[in-house]
């Protein structure tokens, strides 16, 4: 039944026990589902992990070719290594790029298998209530996912059979700054931070943000008028970084290295480590574990092995992720030109890497006790704002919005135009929503010679119009001589150098040893107004 | 966040879900208005496993590892590894360990209370460290079996004790009452609910009438039956023989795991720790075959000498089903014919037999039960839904928390109704589950205390509506022997305690009586029953110049 159907059912009545409002966040390492309680008036997670009194489950694909069956999340990051079984995992980062993969004879397109993931995550519900019946969901995604990725985020919603459910996508900030400002203490003591620093970090990366609090209306004054006001609040960013080495992926990526460091070379099965790592980190990575040294037992190497971890092995480990965590932070605050701690009134963290201690330990440090706000389940808190902002879609819980600005998200498409023959096609290199400081990728191609030898960039906004940005000429590029023309092969990098300051670099590669780079490189820097 | 599961008086109080396999501790966040689970060692479910090694610091010590670490270290230390201690807690067998080749000996209960004593020990460190609360939990709610006899859960409270929890602040509440509350928490309307509680060493049934009062659930337990000795751990006992099948085929039967004397050329030390691996692999497959049609088992090599032996099976869903356990592994004699021959089927239908009796005790039939709510981790098997469907034809329920974590905040909602009585909340109305009563002349069964009586705060205490006599002339004693009918049959008025679902609790003598010809003197017996479900049971000889006497439980067990 669609959500709508439910939404007229609720202006009569209100939701009972079988009536599941729900919250996805659909991570790219992990998710986790949350429902609306209306008892309650609040957002509660829901346990998908099979019975492991986890709150969230990896957003893991197996397919078991033996059987010809498919499992999923947790259950599929412990049966990895056992055998000819296929493991499909950052599915989330796949997304729009119309990418395929090979299971046995067919092929099943990411979508395809994001598909199956949803129908067993969300559709698992009712087994835990046979009777449930889902109301309407919200969806929460990475702001920086592509339209692309969004359109095929869509259709695998729809294919899940949950095409009538889903109200809609919404980006994690939106999610968990509604949890943050409508379900915390804030709302409950009626006092609005008015400079919030956002931390959020992940599997990927630890993401900072800088949001101004403030009433949609201006003509409203007090905080609690605010809270009150059907208005709402606007959160306009100030600032934001990201540190993809600060992601608690990276940090798997060190344990992992130390288990290694210590297990004979015919035991370094990565997918072995991955499953042992995924069941042993928590204990790992919590401080009051650290009254004595921690005793690993690899079982799943013959003879077994114990390995001893010391307080001080693990301080190592963690020390470099200490350092370039104090340096972020004090970059961000320095570039936010905020430069002490002092000006933020409130530090939000999220994300699943707030589960290890010494990262909540240091942002302790770093900021007043007062100031920073941690979450029973920080993995969950995404969930959990998706949860309540479905309930407000569906009319269930009375709650102003929440208007969430981001500044430094790119507002349009930068990129070429391809001319093949008449056609002509716009190649997007950053695409629209991707946040200023994300690093693009390098696109390589080949250019023919030309009257003109120039490269133009292009921009092409929502409504699909395109524009010409810049030129960027070539003067000096030789070409090669590579059968009947001439032509050469350039790489482009499209970067923000600062904040609105857009650098373009074109750098030849040549064809390899028989034609090698000639050195050229030219380089322009623009203003570009995200 | 002062406030958090505080009570002024009584300090703080934990939630305990203290089980055969695996533990949960949970905490009531009066802020929030709900029951919060505190991980220990980075996780939610803590493994009830201790190992012991030499002190580093001080050789003639022993230290302790707990949880996962202990569990994990099976493999490799079993003789010093203690897992499953809930189901030795009730017996006299003491427990042995070897730990660097020194033997040691201790009682169920002192490991209990270890294992309980490090829960609280983290609980402290979170609630201090994470939560800013000064101070510890002096004070605990324990669930235990709903099945348990009076000595289990004695030795429970002492476990307890040595965890160092304050004596007059241990609670205990029955499992399934406990998964009851935390599934009716949300609840709206009134209904009658079974409780099908299938853990790793036990299985309980409870059936409950949810009422709403004031907007709040009143839960009132209407029967409880389970059995003490059904698991988990017995399902994967049945994987574990499968294994040990294929085992026997590899060696041509030469290899005896569980004979340490057996002359086949592996040490002491490799059986074991083979022991251990196997049981290790038949709980990661039964807990697989919940999610997937089929099971690997790659254990390569089980054992190195005096050959190889490697293990590379693959379980169907199917075979585990319909498999028949056909060797004892290691189980005494008496506890193996219990499941011998049986299968996973076997065992779900011996639950459902205990469904039966508890729908029999509270009257009910499978059409008068509203909803089923699966509890515990050994529900998780697939068999188990779909068993249970077919008989109630409707689907049963599961947590919206974890299966594993609602008996503890359960009990973490007891505490509040404990600290806090006044506060809104959900209530429990506890009541007898058994009659109770004594065994009189011509082996007959006198109830006294009957089933479903509401036991107030303070206890229930319910005098014999008849003084006990002596039977004979001149004797200076009374043989008091306690009995609890767990199958009530209303058409039999006085029952013989020889009957089926009788169950002895417990027998001494009343001493010191003023000897007179036979039936003068009057003996009064009171019976007091207390909200954890424990007996205290006072004989008092009634002669004006004779000798008074009480006896309790305690003593009765002493």
């Amino acid at each position: 039944m669609s959500w709508k159907r439910y939404f007229n059912m609720f202006a009569k009545r209100d939701p009972d026990e079988t009536h599941f409002i729900l919250g996805v966040d659909l991570g790219n390492d992990s998710s986790s589902l949350a429902f609306y309680n209306p008892m309650r008036k609040t957002a509660e997670i829901l346990d998908i992990s099979g019975g492991y009194g986890r709150a969230s489950s990896p957003t893991v694909v197996q397919f078991l070719p033996d059987n010809n069956e498919w499992v999923f999340g947790e259950y599929a990051v412990l049966n990895n290594g056992d055998g000819r079984e296929l493991t499909f995992a950052n599915i989330m980062s796949k997304l729009g790029n119309s990418e395929y993969v090979n299971v046995g004879a067919r092929s099943f397109s990411i979508e395809k298998l994001l598909s199956l993931y949803l129908k067993e995550f969300i559709g698992g519900i009712r087994n835990i209530n046979p009777k449930a019946e889902i109301a309407g969901i919200i969806a929460s995604v990475n702001g920086y996912l592509s339209a692309d990725a969004r359109k095929e985020l869509t259709r695998a919603f729809s294919m899940a059979g949950f095409d009538g459910e889903l109200i809609g996508l919404s980006t994690d900030r939106v999610c968990a700054l509604s949890y943050v400002l409508y379900q915390s203490e804030f709302f409950q003591d009626k006092r609005l931070p008015s400079r919030i620093l956002y931390l959020d970090c992940g599997s990927r990366e630890l993401r900072a943000a800088i949001y101004k609090i403030k009433p949609a209306a201006d003509r409203v004054k007090s905080a609690e008028d605010r809270i009150k006001s059907a208005d709402g609040l606007e959160a306009v960013s100030e600032f934001s970084m990201f540190d993809p080495q600060l992601g608690a992926g990276e940090i798997d990526k060190s344990l992992i290295t130390f288990l290694q460091k210590r297990l004979p070379r015919e035991n370094h099965n990565i997918q072995r480590l991955n499953s042992f790592l995924y069941q042993h980190k928590d204990m790992m990575l919590q401080k009051n574990n650290w009254r004595k040294p921690i005793k690993l037992y690899l079982n799943f190497v013959y003879p077994p092995i114990q390995i001893t971890v010391t307080q001080a092995q693990m301080a190592e480990l963690i020390s470099p992720f200490r350092a370039r965590l104090n340096n972020f932070i004090r970059e961000t605050l320095e570039k936010s030109e905020y430069n002490q701690p002092t000006a933020i009134d409130s530090v939000i963290c999220v994300g699943g890497g707030f589960e290890m201690q010494w990262l909540k330990d240091e942002i302790q440090t770093l900021f007043s006790k007062e100031t920073v706000s941690f979450f029973k389940n920080p993995k969950a808190v995404v969930a959990e704002g998706a949860a309540i902002l479905a309930a407000r879609s569906l009319g269930v819980a009375e709650l102003p919005f929440i208007n969430v600005i981001d500044h430094h998200q790119i507002n349009s498409d930068l990129g070429l135009m391809i001319y093949s023959g008449s056609k002509e096609t716009f190649l997007p290199i950053i695409e629209r929503g991707a946040f200023w400081w994300q690093t693009a990728i390098t696109y390589k191609f080949i250019l023919k010679q030309q009257a003109e030898m120039s490269i133009d960039l292009w921009t092409r906004n929502a409504d699909g119009e395109r524009f010409r940005l810049a030129k960027i000429p070539l003067d000096g590029l030789n070409l090669q001589s590579k059968g009947a023309k001439a032509v050469t092969r350039l790489a482009l990098d499209i970067n923000f150098e600062r904040f609105n300051i857009l650098k373009a670099t074109v750098t030849d590669c040549g064809f390899g040893e028989i034609f090698p780079a000639t050195g050229f490189t030219k380089t322009i820097s623009l203003k570009y107004n995200i | 966040m002062g406030t958090l599961g505080l009570d002024m008086e009584r300090g703080l109080f934990l939630g305990i879900d203290f089980g055969t396999t695996n533990s949960v501790v949970s905490i009531f966040d009066f802020r929030e208005g709900e029951a919060l689970t505190i991980p220990i060692d980075g996780a939610n479910i803590f493994p009830t496993a201790i190992q012991f090694e030499t002190d580093p610091e001080d050789p003639a010590k022993l230290s302790r590892v707990f949880g996962t670490q202990a569990k994990e270290a099976a493999i490799i230390y079993p003789q010093s590894t203690i897992l499953s201690i809930k189901r030795n807690l009730g017996y006299e067998e003491q427990i042995n360990i070897v730990v660097d080749e020194k033997e040691y000996s201790f009682a169920p209960e002192q490991i209990a209370g270890e294992i309980l004593g490090y829960l609280k020990q983290k609980a402290d460190e979170y609630a201090q460290e994470e939560l800013g609360i000064t101070g510890e939990f002096s004070g605990c709610v324990i669930t235990v079996p709903a099945n348990s006899t009076d000595k289990q859960k004695k030795l429970t409270k002492d476990a307890a004790v040595i965890a160092g929890f304050d004596e007059d602040s241990v609670f205990l509440r029955l499992e399934p009452a406990a998964a009851a509350i935390s599934y009716a928490v949300n609840e709206t309307s009134d209904k009658k609910v079974l409780v099908y509680d299938f853990g790793g060493g036990t299985f309980d049934a409870c059936i409950l009438q949810i009422n709403m009062r004031d907007s709040e659930p009143s839960i009132s337990i209407l029967s409880t039956y389970g059995n003490n000795h059904l698991g988990g751990n017995d399902v994967d006992k049945i994987v574990m023989d499968m294994i040990y099948e294929e085992f026997k085929k590899l060696t041509n039967g030469e290899i005896d795991l569980f004979d340490d004397n057996a002359d086949d050329g592996v040490s002491k030390r490799q059986k074991k720790v083979a022991l251990v691996r196997l049981a290790q692999a038949a709980t990661n497959a039964k807990e697989r075959l919940s999610q997937s049609k089929s099971a690997k088992i790659v254990l390569a090599p089980l054992i190195q000498e005096p050959r190889i032996v490697n293990i590379n099976m693959e379980i169907s869903r199917e075979d585990f089903v319909l498999y028949r356990r056909n060797n004892a592994l290691g189980d005494a004699q008496d506890v193996y014919e219990q499941f011998r021959d049986k299968n996973v089927s076997d065992l779900i239908d011996e639950t459902l037999r205990c469904v039966d009796k508890s729908l029999e005790a509270a009257n009910l039939t499978t059409v008068d039960i509203d909803e089923i709510f699966l509890v515990g981790g050994s529900s998780a098997l697939t068999l188990v839904s779909e068993k249970i469907s077919e008989k109630f034809k409707k689907e049963p329920f599961k947590s919206k928390i974890s299966p594993a974590l609602s008996i503890s905040q359960g009990a973490a909602y007891y505490c509040n109704m404990i600290m806090m009585p006044t506060v809104k909340g959900p209530v429990v109305h506890e009541k007898t589950i058994h009659p109770l009563g004594l065994e009189i002349a011509g082996r007959r069964f006198m109830q006294i205390v009957s089933q479903g009586q509401d036991i107030p705060s303070d206890g229930l205490t319910v005098e014999a509506g008849e003084l006990l006599t002596t039977n004979y002339d001149n004797v200076s004693s009374m043989a008091i022997v306690v009995f609890e009918n767990t199958s009530p049959d209303r058409s039999v008025k006085s029952p013989a305690v020889s009957m089926e679902g009788m169950k002895r609790l417990a027998g001494t003598s009343l001493r010191g009586i003023p000897q007179g010809p036979r039936g003068k003197e009057k003996v009064k017996v009171i019976f007091h029953v207390g909200q954890d479900n424990m007996l205290k049971v006072t004989a008092r000889s009634m002669s004006m110049d004779g000798v008074v006497t009480e006896l309790s439980v305690d003593e009765l067990y002493s």
